[in-house]
Formats: structure tokens, sequence, C-alpha cells
């Protein structure tokens, strides 16, 4: 059974690192049915989707992750009208949000990116621009010699809805030495996703879990997550996203020690955790499909997760990786996914409004 | 977390004599309460030990005369194997360490039973370690009636040429009504009982299938799981349960469902299914099988902490076959099972067809 004062404290969304350690050891069922709870009490019976489409604006990266499946060194960089044109076909079939991802590319600045944002804006101002990571931009104002902010403000400006919370892995310093040493440091990370949220953009959060981290530092990552949430506010959502293995540096590594990706159980606790740690401050908690299967994102959704995420239609990423999920869910299968576990269905938008 | 499952239901599942209309009441309550009894009832019946197998399937034919609705696999390439190709990939199995060769293929229009016997013979006189698990229910049917032989007689001249144990494949859902819709041309349910129920009697055990998840109701399944208990009862010769999820993708009965905007089972009903057939089984079939290749690597995990205990073959067929666009999910190392077996806090064990443990040489 799980002690009452954790459960108060969860509840008021004051859980602390020792009290999720403690649920760790419990029996899953119990930390399951807690995470659901606390799910049912902050955001009720819904669940949300988006229709949205991932744009690869290109396949090179210099960033040098050694968890990474999908940096090239010679590849392509989509041109605006090639842009437009997944644009429009996103806009077409119905999607409500645009994602932009690309890689880490040094010699790009400021208005590439502004421009990318307002060509979208010009020919499809409904659409919601979701994209690009604080990395890439801390990195093009300095190019620009800007500061931060100011390009931030610019790109919020130019028509960008939301900025993405990647590039934060796990923020610990001892993981990041081994899986991306060359990406910005935690701090640097907490200052650039407080900049973006001073600058008035809202931006979602990850976690990318199952490689070497501990536990400890999971929790961690969470409250760190917890604590800019209480200054800023400008977290829409978490987006977990375990480690798959297949084709980079640290899972090869991996493999030849006998370790692989986080099994589903591992899974299901990391949702059932974040909700317990995050419960009051980030409302809702994503069950990625294309990471997790439909299947077992279904059971996510028992288990603290309260959205499915986007119908996407690419996912480069993942597929680079061995993720053989499919790209593509169209809405009728999201709503019956949700639906067949007694949950109502509710198409969203970027910032979590139910789309009428 | 509070249990709101009634104390009578709870004894009759550790007598191993829960009722269809409890099993219905069982999918009612808090799935995560079904998952965690499942979960002790598992533990008592076979501790935490989970077990694979290694092993070989071989499917010698895609040629098939059957018509199942929800079959994507007949007449594809049309291929067929050689008795000397079926030897060859005997030997690689061997060589690679697999302790069963799983045979089985569609329906000839010219069955000849020689043929099926000289398979085994062959397999037995160069290797005679290897177990031989072969011919489904509805192959060794057809069988029977293409050589004007009985069932007995059949499975009789099979097992004296090296036969061993049998796939209780075919079963679907063993309700006529479900069957007229989704394979109409296939051995109705008391054929299948009939074939099953023989083979045990003649010393063939033989496995338990389910296949749901299309057209059946859900107190369809449940009949289902109770006829195999009964069958179990009569004859105990059942060595586990596999549940098979159905896929909806490139068959004729998905393409119907998903144009009523029906799609596959999700997870939280394959787990409920997992769960309620360790409990209706418990004391009769201790061994539930969570197929990975159905429910993906993940949720098979899962399914560990819902009531099964046993994750199936290797498949040693992707390995083997280095045929371009194999994917990542489609083959299971040994490594790989051992690491969600160990990461679920349980232990794996290596097994042979009959559930029997293997020491491994040098167990890492």
């Amino acid at each position: 059974m799980i002690p009452e004062d954790i459960e108060n404290r969860a509840r008021n969304g004051l859980a602390t690192r020792e009290d999720a350690l403690k649920l760790l050891i419990e029996n899953p069922f119990e930390l399951f049915d807690l995470a659901d709870r606390l799910r049912r009490e902050s955001v009720g019976d819904d669940v949300t989707y988006v229709v949205n489409r991932n744009i690869y604006i290109t396949n090179m990266c210099k960033g040098g992750c050694k968890f990474c499946s999908f940096n090239q060194r010679d590849g392509y960089i989509l041109t605006i009208p090639q842009i437009l044109e997944r644009v429009k076909a996103a806009h077409e079939a119905g999607a409500t949000e645009v994602c932009i991802l690309g890689g880490f590319i040094p010699k790009l600045d400021l208005d590439f990116y502004l421009d990318i944002v307002k060509a979208i804006k010009k020919e499809y101002p409904n659409i919601s621009i979701h994209g690009f990571s604080p990395m890439e931009i801390s990195h093009a104002a300095g190019v620009c010699d800007i500061s931060t902010e100011r390009a931030f403000r610019k790109l919020k400006k130019a028509g960008l809805g939301t900025l993405t919370g990647t590039s934060a892995e796990i923020l610990s310093e001892r993981v990041r030495g081994m899986i991306c040493p060359n990406k910005i440091t935690t701090e640097e990370w907490i200052e650039t996703i407080m900049t973006a949220h001073k600058a008035d953009l809202v931006t979602n959060s990850t976690i990318m879990y199952g490689h070497i981290e501990t536990w400890e530092e999971k929790i961690e990552h969470l409250l760190i997550l917890r604590d800019i949430q209480q200054k800023t506010g400008k977290f829409t959502e978490l987006v977990p996203m375990p480690f798959m293995p297949y084709n980079n540096i640290i899972g090869e590594k991996m493999m030849r020690e006998g370790k692989y990706g986080p099994g589903g159980i591992e899974d299901l606790k990391l949702h059932a955790i974040a909700r317990l740690l995050l419960n009051k401050h980030i409302p809702n908690i994503q069950a990625s499909w294309v990471k997790l299967g439909k299947k077992l994102a279904q059971v996510a959704l028992n288990c603290g997760a309260n959205d499915l995420g986007g119908t996407l239609m690419e996912d480069q990423i993942t597929l680079a990786s061995g993720g053989k999920n499919g790209e593509y869910l169209p809405s009728g299968e999201m709503e019956w996914i949700i639906g067949e576990i007694g949950r109502r269905p509710v198409r969203r938008d970027t910032y979590y409004r139910e789309c009428k | 977390m509070k249990n709101t499952i009634p104390d009578d239901i709870i004894q009759q599942a550790y007598e191993g004599n829960v009722t269809k209309k409890n099993a219905l009441k069982l999918l009612e309550v808090p799935p995560l309460q079904l998952f965690s009894l499942a979960d002790r009832l598992r533990k008592q019946a076979v501790g935490d030990d989970v077990t694979y197998v290694v092993n070989r399937n071989i499917n010698f034919t895609d040629q098939c005369i059957g018509n199942c609705g929800f079959c994507a696999f007949r007449n594809q390439e049309n291929y067929f194997l050689e008795k000397s190709d079926i030897i060859r990939k005997t030997k690689e199995a061997v060589e690679l360490g697999a302790t069963e060769v799983c045979i089985q293929g569609g329906l000839l229009e010219d069955a000849n039973l020689e043929f099926y016997q000289d398979i085994l013979s062959s397999i037995k006189a160069n290797y005679p370690n290897i177990h031989i698990h072969a011919y489904s229910p509805m192959e060794v049917f057809h069988l029977a009636k293409k050589n004007g032989l009985s069932i007995e007689s059949t499975i009789k001249k099979l097992k004296n040429s090296g036969l061993e144990t049998m796939p209780g494949t075919a079963a679907e859902i063993l309700s006529d009504r479900v069957r007229e819709i989704i394979c109409p041309g296939k051995l109705n349910t008391l054929q299948w009982e009939n074939v099953i129920t023989t083979a045990h009697r003649l010393g063939i055990a033989t496995t338990a299938t389910m296949m749901y998840g299309h057209v059946e109701t859900k107190e369809e399944r449940i009949d289902h799981i109770l006829k195999i208990r009964d069958i179990q009862q009569k004859t105990a010769g059942f060595t586990e349960f596999v549940l098979l999820p159905f896929m909806p993708y490139n068959n004729p009965i998905g393409k119907k469902m998903i144009k009523e905007g029906k799609y596959a089972t999700g997870g939280i009903e394959d787990l409920q299914f997992y769960a309620l057939s360790r409990i209706l089984l418990h004391t009769h079939i201790p061994n539930i099988q969570a197929s990975w290749v159905k429910l993906g690597k993940k949720l098979a995990q899962v399914a560990l902490a819902c009531g099964a205990n046993d994750v199936g073959g290797t498949l040693m067929e992707e390995k083997i076959s280095s045929s371009a666009g194999a994917k990542n999910g489609e083959n299971m190392e040994v490594s790989e099972i051992k690491w969600l077996v160990r990461t679920a806090g349980r232990k794996p064990v290596q097994r042979n067809t009959l559930y029997e443990s293997i020491e491994a040489e040098n167990d890492s």
C-alpha cells in the first residue's frame, strides 16, 4: 500500500525525490493506480491528440550525440518551397500544427529560421508552428551576435507558435558527458529554456531515458522541470521518450553488454513517476505511440498519461533508430484507442485547447 | 490500491473454477486490479521464472487451398520447400543451438501423408535430438481426409515417423458462429476438439491457442478459454496457452473492420485477456505465453506482470534469413529476451518444448 503522506504530497504537487524512489520499489500496480487517480483528478477522462505533421528540414547534424541514429554527414536541407509543399499537404490533411525539426548545423543563422517561420505564416496563417530546439536557436543567435532572448522574441514575432523542449535528454552533467558531450550543459539548457519562456514562448518539455542514466537522475530531471515550471509556467506538457538502442553508438555499446532499451514496465513506471512528481505543475503527460507502440501507449494512458501525441505523418528520427510502430496514426485509430478504454478522445491544438 | 474483486471470485480463482459469469464480472473491475490478481496467481503457479525456447519455425509452403479471411500469408510467394531444404534449415537451427523445429505449411491440394511422414523421419534420421513440433490440427484433419484415413491412424503414422508434439493452432475462436465468418473452410469446433483430444490420447502433447480481436464477442473468448480448460481436465495434454491478438492489416477481415472504424485490440484489452486466461486456467494449464511478435517487445514484458510466464520462441527464421528488409523488431536475440525478463525482476530460463528447463552452459 502507498503511504498516505506520499499520496497527500503528490496530490498537492509536493512529492519528493525520496517519495518517488520509495514508490519505485513498491508493487508497480500501486504506483500505476496512484498515477491514474492523480491524472483523473487533474485533467479528468479526456485524452487529447493533435493532428500534425513533422517536417524535417534537414537530416544533417553536427551535434555528434552518441544516442542518435539520424545524423548524416552529407544530406539535404529543404528549401522554403519544399517546406511549403509539405505544409500544404499537412494543411490539406487537416493538420493544425506543423512540427519543424532538423539538426544542429553551426553555419545556420537566425534568418534561416525566421525565413521559414515567416514563409509558412504568410501562406498558412492558421497553422501552428511548433519547432526548433532551444539549442539551435541559442546557437543561431550567437552566429548573429544577438542575445538569445532577442532571438526568441524575433521568432515569436515572426509567427513561431511554440518551441520544442528538446535537447534536454537527461539534465545531468554526468550523463551528458557520456551521451552528448558537445551539447549545451544542464545549466545552459535551463537558462535557454527560461529565456524562451521569458520571451513569452511556450514550450513542451522532454525526457529521453533508458540509456545510461539512473532512476535518481531521471527523478532529478523531472524535478528540474518542475522547478522551472514553478517559475515560468510555460511548459505545456512532458513528452517521455524512451531510448531506442539500434543504429547508434550508445545503443551498440549497450547491446554488446547485453543491455537493451527500456522494457514496457520501465516505460510505464516513468510515465507514472512523471505524473506523480509533476502533478499540479505540468498537467499533460504524453504517451508517444511512435516510441511505445500503439498498444503500450494505450496502457500508459492508464498509468498517468493523458495525451497520445500527434498523428505525425512522418517520424524519421524514430525510424532511423529502429522504431517500427509506423509513421502515421489516423485520427480514426487514435479515437478507437482512446474510446476502447472508456475515455473521451479530444482533438487539441498545440496549446492544449480543444479544437471545435 | 483498493481491491474491489469480490472474495468469492478470488476464492474460485485460487481453486481453478471461476465461472463464465464471474469471468465476465472480472472484465468490469479496474484493469490494474485484474492484472494484480493474475500476477499473484502466476507467482503461486510457476514462481518467478520466465521461460523461452530456442527454436526455428519452418513454414515449408505458403500454398494453401484454405480461405481464411484473416490470413495475410496464403499464396503470397507461392513457394514450396523440398525435403532437402527442410533438412538444411534444421541443420542451421541445430548449429545455432535450437532444441525444437516447428514445422507447418499450407493446405496442399494433393497432400500426401507419406511426404509429411518423410519430412519427420528424415529430420529424425539426421538430427535425432531435435524435438519436432509440427502440423496443425487443420493440416492433420486435411491429411486424414485426403488420404482416406481416420484422425487416429493419421496421427499414429505421424508419431511413428517422429512427430513429438503438435501446435494447437487453427483454434482461432472455438465458436462455429465465428468460424463461419472468418474461416468457413476450416475444421469446426468439434472437429478441432477431436483432433486435439485424439493427439493427447496418443501421447502427443499440444499447445492451445486463441486468436482474438476480430469478429468475436468477449463472451465467445471466455467460452473458448473454458473449453480449453474442459479439454485439459479430461486429457492434461496442453503444455501452454498462447494468446494471439489479431492484426487487422493486410487481410480481408481486417480491412472490413478498419472500414467500420475498428482496429486492433488495445494494449489494455490484450492485458485483460492475458490476465483472465491466467485466472481461468489456474491449476489447469500452468504456462501462459506472451507473444512478443504480436504484442511488441515492450508490451510483452508488461504481460509478464499480468499473468504470463513464457515469451515463446526466438523465431530464428528471421535471424538466419538475411533477407533484406528484416527489421529489428522481427528478431529477438536470446540476450534481449534475458534483458527483458531480468528488467522485469524475473529469472530467464531456457526450456524445451515440454517446458523442462535446460541448463545453459554458460549463463551470462
